[in-house]
């Protein structure tokens, strides 16, 4: 059977073979099925669309402007450690 | 970094938690924290801004001064040590 996946999620688009329509046959581990990778954005037929949500943010552990303005943002929370491909980093 | 370059880099310091502080007030327009904070950085940009123009003129047209245009005065960009 096959079933659908959104760009990506099942990992194969290394290891399958691209097919007419912009779709790519890929060999899932384990249960030897052929899955079928819709490398295109929006809705599948048999997946439901997500909520997104944001909480609300909080006025709280601020760092000095001068470190903000080092780390790229005056909020702890929001500091994350986004780095490149590579190793290399943002900073 | 020069006097002028540190002088610069306070008022930018500011800006930029001025901007930060503003992006959280845009969706907590009455959080008394954050209102408290955004007044006390306005004004020592102000002040930052004044010692700045004091020392090394006008950062921007609107802070000129007295009988002369002294916009003209200061470095170009490329014309700046750092």
């Amino acid at each position: 059977m096959n079933r659908m996946y959104s760009g990506g999620a099942c990992g194969c688009q290394s290891a399958g073979r691209p097919q007419m329509g912009g779709q790519t046959m890929c060999r899932p581990r384990g249960d030897g099925q052929t899955v079928t990778c819709q490398p295109t954005l929006g809705p599948s037929p048999e997946l439901s669309l997500a909520m997104a949500y944001v909480p609300l943010q909080r006025w709280e552990a601020l760092y000095e402007p001068e470190e903000g303005l080092r780390r790229g943002t005056m909020f702890q929370m929001l500091d994350m450690p986004w780095t490149v491909a590579g190793g290399g980093g943002c900073r | 970094m020069n006097e002028r370059a540190r002088c610069m880099r306070r008022v930018q310091t500011l800006d930029f938690a001025l901007i930060e502080t503003g992006l959280f007030l845009d969706s907590h327009p009455d959080d008394q924290a954050a209102m408290e904070y955004y007044h006390r950085l306005r004004d020592a940009r102000t002040q930052a801004v004044s010692a700045y123009e004091e020392a090394f003129g006008p950062l921007t047209q609107m802070g000129v001064e007295g009988d002369r245009w002294s916009w003209v005065d200061s470095p170009w960009p490329w014309e700046m040590e750092d």
